[in-house]
């Protein structure tokens, strides 16, 4: 038997005549071997090649998985240190990681928890823990197995039997199967509860209910901050103090529903104004704070006053009325933080009060003077308390003077306060203090009742006119107070007269008008005091006949002089003669004057010229005055 | 059906026509050297009826031998098979494709049994090739075939149409009729060895990178002092090549060029990126055994072939060297001694299985039985 290869080396070495080639037989074999010994290095070659990669990657391999085991164990204690429970499922919905805290939220033994563990079968373990039974369970595993093949996340939350709260988060994974994470919310949806509660409580704690702008306490609060801040980061601070001008008046004569509207809508405009920097608050009634940080200068300032002016003044609607208002502010800076919240809140008080008897719908910073005013202004406040009881006040007349016969027809009680530090306070200082602070009616009832006390004991028939403020006509009954101040007296209501003046008019004017009526009633004559000067609306003069006008010392000044005066004068002798009504001039301290005044049909004069103010009237002899004197 | 097979050996300078049939229908020829357009004028002049087509090679088979003779012929007359001849430029591999496509179009109809296809064996893509006749095709039709060869040289693979052999051709004749039998079988015998590697980077035919490594380092670690030889000596260790989502795909792949700039090599077919492969070698036993396989497979069905086309992988050849001709043995022995004819191959086309289509195998023996029924 001779190997295949070989018989064919030998068919391939015979020559033509049948004998072998010996030569050619020899290379035919030689190449055999050759074929052989470099099939053998080949192999040989390639097998240690593969061995030596093999080797190479079975270290790799070797490396990789203590790699892998020692971020495996990383992976474990991260896991199962999370507060959430895991579970990692593959697409068969086999489980392929959990973590003790999933086992721990569902009561469920560790050694339950086997890789390999399908999802039917772990919902079946924690519905036989009891944690949730019955129907529900049923649909609880049929959910969580709709939500295994979902290819959208989905959130749900189930409410175990033990009252615990689980949020459950289902993600699914690119590779099939999902992950969900438990979180155990039972607490954190009741300190959710609370805060909301809380949130609710603060609500009323610290927001104006009307307004919705931070109220009374929160703005104090605000206030007192950015004055901390202020002083800390050494920036200026500056408080707005914000009050509706004539807002009373709206609330008492459209009611206070309007009132409200007004407050909501300029609280709405106020609240424009609010950023980072700056807060708005409601102080109470009408009165708006604006706090405001990190102040660049004083002109930003100036401006927001103008806008806020600018804002208030702009109509408002309330139901079916449209309402014209507008503000006044007063504003104050802190610089640094180095006037503490108080003061800078009592001189924007200040700078507001100012900006207000300077005309309102204005602005005004605070200065220093204006402090020492209101420290005035204060004190004398203080002193003005006890001047009644400390009988402080006394009055002094004025004569007043018929042009016709010369004669001293009646005289006006003039109120002074003599003050045993201050001397003589003069009237302008104390009156609209008095007005202010409400004290004018106390003083109103006793110049009344001493001027009819005194004009009683008189020995001839003049007439006493005795001022009364528009404060009193709004918090006092008039005509029982001039009623009881007669009776009191027993001076024929004929010879008193009262002085008003057109402000008056602001409130009900119906009001005032039968509260005139009744006092005309009685007798008693009213004068209208300070005409031209005030907003001289001709209306009220055709619903009430004034038995008297007074035109202002003011325009009598400059009479003959200035051409405008001489014209109002003589357009108001011109008035009072078609009413048929009595004009008198005050402040006449010139013959001049009083010609001037005599020539253009004036009744009746009043002045230094005829005589001043003094505590008791003069002797009957001197009781005329005569064009020669 | 009748078949003549004519050879002639270096010894020679004549064809031995009187080895042919009586004006055959066809002739299929493989050859090689400088004998190549004489033999195929011979031909054309022994059968100018007769559909003639052929290539070079990379070594002739004819029946139980595979020495190195110049050129070997097989004429074939059919008793009711019809033949019909079809050609096609294939500029490049790009256009493999397109090739296989127009040369379905051109023999397509209803009883069209067989086709059998040669390709130029350097500017094709064998994988495209397939792909695109399958398309025209549908499942009654059985498609064989090969790529051209050039030894172990990789240079140049002409075709043959008639009396015409140039590069860049695709050739094929369609057999047609219900009386005709083809089987087929396609094994390798190759075995894998080593680590499997991911295909991280290719185009088509080209791959550059497994597991991010420049492959032509990793053929020249592999070859050692073989490297000198590449490309040819890279068929020693073709690559193994699957799907990884698909169990089943797996195919061999022989390199047909490198790229030394980008070191790279061109294979006969795609190398699609994402793929698992995986090196081959084999000892000459595992050689034969393959062949052995394939043509059982082929036998399985019908014992009475009447001619076998055999495709046989260069690398074979370059591994078995002297033994090659051992595989043509058993394959002719399991055939029972019928008339062989083929060449040795830069890539076989042969459906994988009864009824499948037909792809692109290397490092195979490919082996096609045709008969008529009497």
């Amino acid at each position: 038997m001779t190997h295949k290869l070989l018989q064919r080396q030998l068919g391939k070495s015979r020559k033509a005549d049948g004998s072998l080639d010996f030569d050619r037989f020899c290379e035919l074999v030689d190449e055999a071997y050759e074929d052989l010994y470099r099939d053998q290095t080949r192999t040989k070659h390639s097998v240690t090649f593969v061995s030596e990669e093999l080797e190479k990657l079975n270290a790799e391999l070797r490396d990789s998985a203590s790699e892998l085991k020692e971020k495996n164990s990383w992976f474990r204690a991260a896991i199962d240190n999370m507060s959430q429970g895991i579970c990692l499922f593959d697409s068969n919905q086999q489980m392929l990681v959990s973590n003790d805290q999933f086992a721990l939220i569902y009561g469920l033994k560790p050694e339950q928890m086997k890789v390999g563990l399908a999802l039917e079968d772990l919902l079946g373990l924690r519905a036989e823990n009891g944690i949730y039974h019955g129907e529900a369970s049923k649909q609880y595993i049929a959910s969580c197995l709709g939500r295994a093949t979902d290819t959208n996340p989905s959130r749900m939350v189930h409410k175990l039997n033990n009252g615990q709260e689980v949020e459950i988060i289902f993600q699914p994974l690119i590779s099939g199967g999902f992950m969900s994470t438990h979180s155990d919310i039972t607490e954190k949806l009741a300190s959710e509860k609370k805060i909301k509660k809380m949130a609710r409580y603060e609500d009323l704690v610290y927001v104006d209910t009307l307004t919705g702008l931070s109220n009374r306490v929160k703005i104090q609060e605000e206030l007192d901050r950015a004055v901390e801040l202020g002083r800390q980061n050494q920036s200026d601070v500056a408080l707005f103090f914000i009050d509706l001008d004539g807002f009373k008046e709206i609330n008492d004569t459209l009611g206070h529903q309007s009132g409200d509207s007004v407050l909501i809508e300029f609280s709405r405009r106020l609240n424009g104004f609010a950023n980072q920097d700056i807060v708005a608050g409601r102080l109470g009634g009408d009165e708006f704070l604006l706090v405001v940080h990190n102040v660049s200068n004083l002109a930003n300032l100036e401006e927001i006053a103008k806008l806020i002016c600018h804002s208030a003044s702009e109509e408002i609607r309330a139901g079916q009325n449209t309402i014209t208002i507008s503000a006044s502010v007063g504003i104050a800076v802190s610089r640094a933080g180095k006037k503490g919240s108080s003061t800078l809140l009592q001189n924007a008080d200040i700078a507001l009060y100012r900006a207000k008897s300077e005309g309102a719908n204005n602005y005004l910073f605070f200065e220093e003077q204006m402090d020492a005013e209101a420290k005035e202004s204060r004190r004398l406040a203080k002193c003005l308390k006890s001047a009644i009881p400390k009988d402080q006040f006394l009055l002094h007349y004025q004569p007043q003077i018929d042009f016709k016969s010369g004669n001293i027809v009646g005289y006006e009680a003039l109120v002074r306060w003599e003050h045993p530090l201050l001397g003589l306070v003069p009237p302008i200082k104390f009156i609209e203090l008095a007005e202010k602070t409400g004290q004018i009616c106390e003083l109103g009832e006793w110049v009344l009742r001493t001027a009819c006390n005194y004009a009683v004991t008189w020995p001839g028939h003049e007439t006493v006119s005795v001022n009364i403020s528009p404060i009193q006509f709004k918090q006092q009954n008039i005509a029982e107070l001039v009623a009881n101040a007669l009776d009191e007296s027993g001076l024929d209501p004929r010879r008193l007269e009262l002085e008003i003046t057109e402000s008056v008019f602001i409130q009900n004017s119906s009001d005032v008008i039968n509260v005139f009526e009744n006092l005309c009633e009685m007798g008693v004559s009213i004068a209208l005091d300070d005409f031209g000067t005030g907003f001289s609306s001709l209306s009220y003069l055709s619903q009430f006949r004034f038995d008297k006008l007074k035109i202002d010392k003011s325009f009598i000044d400059d009479i003959g002089f200035d051409q405008e005066d001489t014209a109002i004068v003589s357009m108001i002798i011109g008035l009072g003669r078609s009413l048929n009504t009595v004009v008198i001039a005050e402040g006449i301290e010139t013959l001049q004057q009083h010609n001037l005044l005599s020539i253009s049909g004036c009744s009746q004069g009043q002045g230094y010229l005829y005589g001043k103010p003094e505590p008791r009237i003069l002797d009957l002899e001197h009781s005329q005055f005569h064009k020669s004197a | 059906m009748e078949v003549g097979i004519a050879t002639c050996d270096t010894s020679r300078q004549e064809l031995d026509t009187s080895k042919f049939v009586h004006d055959p229908d066809l002739v299929i020829y493989f050859g090689n050297g400088d004998f190549l357009t004489h033999g195929v004028a011979q031909i054309n002049k022994f059968a100018p009826e007769a559909v003639v087509l052929g290539c070079t090679s990379g070594g002739q088979i004819q029946n139980d031998t595979s020495i190195e003779s110049q050129f070997s012929a097989a004429s074939i007359k059919f008793s009711s098979t019809r033949v019909k001849a079809a050609k096609c430029e294939i500029r490049d591999s790009q256009s493999s494709k397109a090739a296989g496509q127009e040369i379905g179009r051109q023999l397509a109809s209803e009883d069209l049994a067989c086709v059998i296809i040669i390709s130029d064996g350097l500017a094709t893509n064998g994988s495209e090739l397939a792909s695109g006749i399958s398309a025209e095709l549908g499942p009654n039709t059985v498609v064989v075939g090969g790529l051209a060869g050039d030894g172990d040289r990789f240079e140049k693979t002409l075709v043959g149409f008639g009396d015409d052999l140039q590069t860049n051709m695709v050739v094929a004749v369609g057999l047609y009729g219900k009386d005709l039998n083809v089987s087929h079988g396609s094994r390798g015998g190759w075995q894998t060895f080593g680590p499997k590697r991911l295909v991280t980077r290719s185009q088509d035919n080209i791959l550059y990178e497994l597991d991010g490594h420049p492959v032509l380092d990793l053929y020249e670690k592999y070859l050692g002092d073989d490297a000198a030889g590449l490309p040819s000596t890279a068929l020693l260790f073709p690559l193994q090549i699957v799907d990884p989502d698909v169990p089943g795909s797996e195919v061999v792949r022989t390199i047909l060029n490198i790229d030394r700039e980008k070191k790279s090599l061109i294979f006969a077919g795609n190398i699609p990126h994402g793929w698992v492969a995986q090196f081959m070698n084999a000892s000459h036993h595992n050689l034969i055994e393959g062949a052995t396989m394939a043509a059982k497979d082929a036998a399985k069905e019908r014992s009475d072939g009447e001619l076998a086309i055999l495709i046989s992988c260069i690398g074979r050849k370059l591994v078995m060297n002297q033994r090659a001709e051992e595989e043509v043995e058993v394959v002719s022995d399991i055939l029972n001694g019928i008339p062989q004819i083929g060449f040795y191959s830069y890539g076989e086309l042969c459906p994988s299985e009864k009824g499948g289509k037909t792809r692109l195998h290397n490092q195979t023996m490919t082996i096609t039985v045709l008969s008529e029924k009497v």
